[in-house]
């Protein structure tokens, strides 16, 4: 469902990413390895369309995603891909809930809200629905975070250092549920980490490996 | 808030900031609330003022200021410069180019409400109707305007003495009692403040004995206060106010003249305060830009994922904007009401003391400006706001 090919990116003419070749089968996951500045961020976000690759391609499911315009970028995210951030970036001044229907506003869609139900359910939520993110804890949090990457069902879901500021018990079972939940969507799992309890975790997964800054692919 | 739109989450985000929300409502209130002030109350007063002078070319009265003249004679509102002989208002009338005159004899008040002797051309000049009774045919008759009606409570048939002078509190004429045969229906025009009856019940209420016979001899000494007077002919302007004006005790005023005077008074002082209120309007676009500006810096993220989720920039641009003019929509609706509340308060005010009366919830049309006004403030300051949020570097943001 993932191809990648001759992928470069490069910031202010400084190279930081080439990808020579990567796939990943429909409802495998990948986990992408490397240290800081390595480009792992990059190379996330140049799956999600959010930056456009100089070079290469990224096809998913048929769409070349370094191909598209900003704008059918944008569209095809909104479809396609969930994300999870480093910073979670959830809306202070709304509640759980309104922050996990709020792919629905961004994409321009109706609200579908048995699946927000559904996701809070999952999730263990309940309880917080009308909480403002300020009132959770970093695990609570993380799991609104994900709850709205869900929303859309995507078939991509992209975790950003999912685990950096959580403890061994909070990560485990953060992992746990990405795994359980990108199963029950469908969706593949695409998990930029350093966290050894992660590639512990996501045993199976296929693994890219990114080098040093500096260093060659 | 089960559907979002750019409204909900705009009011979200304002509700999230309660102290930099008010604190801004309040600035646009202020300057909306004192645009809306200013602009009603001088266009009443002028809209009424031209009301009351309407087609009267001239007025003449005895010599002293000519701007006291119209503000004594057409408005009610100053006290008269003096007397003038009666023979002035039949000498004026033989004159071919005058269509028509309207005595006035001013003096005496009726708690605080003017009585004004005259003729009947002068409430057929407002095109006053009677609401009850009928006009006075005989002296010592009175009609009341509809407010001096009102106010004094006063029915037809009842009979009331006039006080000396034109304000509250002046000797009774005891002796000469009038009696009241009509009441006027509301004009909008000075007329609603006056009492009227014919001239005689004037001189005869000021006659040391009322009961005297009456001697047409002495009419001869009577005199008016004022006279309206209507030109038969343009031709009429250029020659006679030279001629009032050559007369030993006479003198001549133009209403549309003093009125511009009176506007030009007023309006240095509607000035000053347009201009302040134009100032707090500026004080409150930098304010409202510095709170949206501040409030971007601490968005930056939401705004980001907002983009991450598939928004196009068009959309975040619009949410900064609709922030700001639902700030400064909020911030104008407040102001109008408190605008006109205050016009409310004045004209209460105003209406003890007998000027012009004006209406707290008079509508302009121009009031149609106002929300668009305070969409421009709105626009204005959310504007470099929105164009950043449009700009942002959502991969940067995120990854911060």
């Amino acid at each position: 469902m993932l191809e990648i090919s001759r992928l470069g990116h490069a910031y202010a003419g400084r190279h930081v990413l080439s990808v020579e070749s990567f796939s990943l089968a429909p409802g495998r996951h990948a986990l992408l390895l490397g240290p800081s500045g390595s480009g792992k961020s990059t190379l996330l976000n140049l799956v999600a369309g959010i930056l456009t690759a100089q070079s290469g391609s990224i096809v998913v499911d048929g769409t070349d995603i370094a191909q598209l315009s900003p704008r059918a970028a944008d569209a095809w995210r909104a479809r396609n891909v969930g994300l999870l951030p480093q910073q979670l970036a959830l809306v202070p001044s709304l509640p759980v809930f309104e922050n996990i229907v709020l792919p629905a506003y961004a994409a321009g869609g109706t609200p579908d809200l048995p699946r927000v139900r559904e996701l809070i359910g999952a999730l263990g939520l309940t309880d917080l629905a009308r909480s403002k993110p300020q009132d959770l804890s970093q695990g609570q949090r993380q799991r609104v975070a994900m709850a709205r990457a869900l929303y859309t069902r995507p078939r991509l879901l992209l975790a950003d250092e999912p685990t950096a500021n959580l403890d061994d018990d909070n990560c485990a079972r953060l992992v746990a549920l990405l795994l359980a939940q990108a199963a029950a969507a469908g969706a593949s799992l695409l998990v930029a980490s350093h966290d050894v309890r992660v590639v512990q975790a996501l045993t199976g997964a296929k693994v890219l490996r990114l080098p040093a800054p500096g260093g060659y692919a | 808030m089960r559907h979002m739109n750019a409204w909900s989450l705009s009011l979200a985000a304002l509700a999230h900031k309660p102290l930099s929300t008010v604190l801004n409502l309040i600035l646009v209130t202020m300057g909306i609330g004192m645009m809306t002030f200013i602009f009603s109350v001088s266009t009443q007063l002028e809209r009424r003022a031209t009301e009351d002078a309407a087609g009267i070319d001239l007025v003449v009265g005895a010599k002293g200021s000519p701007f006291q003249l119209i503000m004594s004679s057409v408005f009610h509102i100053d006290i008269p410069t003096g007397n003038i002989p009666l023979e002035a208002a039949d000498s004026l009338r033989a004159n071919p180019l005058v269509a028509q005159v309207i005595p006035l004899a001013l003096g005496d008040s009726y708690q605080g409400f003017r009585i004004v002797g005259t003729d009947a051309g002068y409430p057929a000049h407002f095109h006053a109707a009677l609401a009850r009774g009928a006009l006075f045919d005989a002296p010592m008759q009175a009609v009341f305007g509809a407010q001096a009606a009102r106010e004094t409570g006063i029915a037809v048939g009842a009979s009331f003495a006039g006080s000396h002078g034109l304000t509250q509190g002046g000797e009774s004429h005891g002796h000469a009692p009038y009696r009241v045969v009509g009441i006027l229906r509301p004009t909008g025009t000075v007329l609603d403040r006056l009492v009227l009856t014919p001239v005689a019940s004037v001189w005869r209420v000021h006659e040391t004995d009322p009961d005297e016979a009456h001697d047409p001899a002495a009419d001869r000494h009577r005199e008016l206060t004022a006279l309206l007077v209507k030109y038969r002919s343009p031709l009429a302007a250029v020659s006679l106010p030279r001629w009032v004006n050559s007369q030993p005790q006479l003198q001549s005023a133009q209403p549309a003249l003093e009125s511009a005077r009176l506007f030009k008074l007023v309006g240095v002082g509607a000035d000053v305060l347009r201009a302040i209120a134009a100032a707090v309007l500026v004080i409150a676009a930098l304010s409202m830009f510095v709170a949206l500006y501040n409030a971007l810096e601490e968005r930056q993220a939401d705004l980001a994922i907002l983009r991450a989720l598939g928004a196009a920039p068009g959309k975040v641009l619009r949410l900064l904007l609709v922030q700001g003019c639902l700030l400064a929509l909020g911030g104008a609706l407040f102001g109008w009401l408190a605008g006109h509340g205050a016009v409310a308060v004045a004209a209460r005010w105003m209406a003890e003391d007998q000027d012009f009366a004006i209406k707290g919830w008079t509508l302009l049309p121009q009031e149609a400006l106002l929300p668009l006004l305070a969409l421009a403030i709105g626009c204005i300051a959310a504007a470099i706001p929105a164009w950043r949020a449009y700009r942002i570097d959502i991969a940067r943001t995120l990854a911060r």
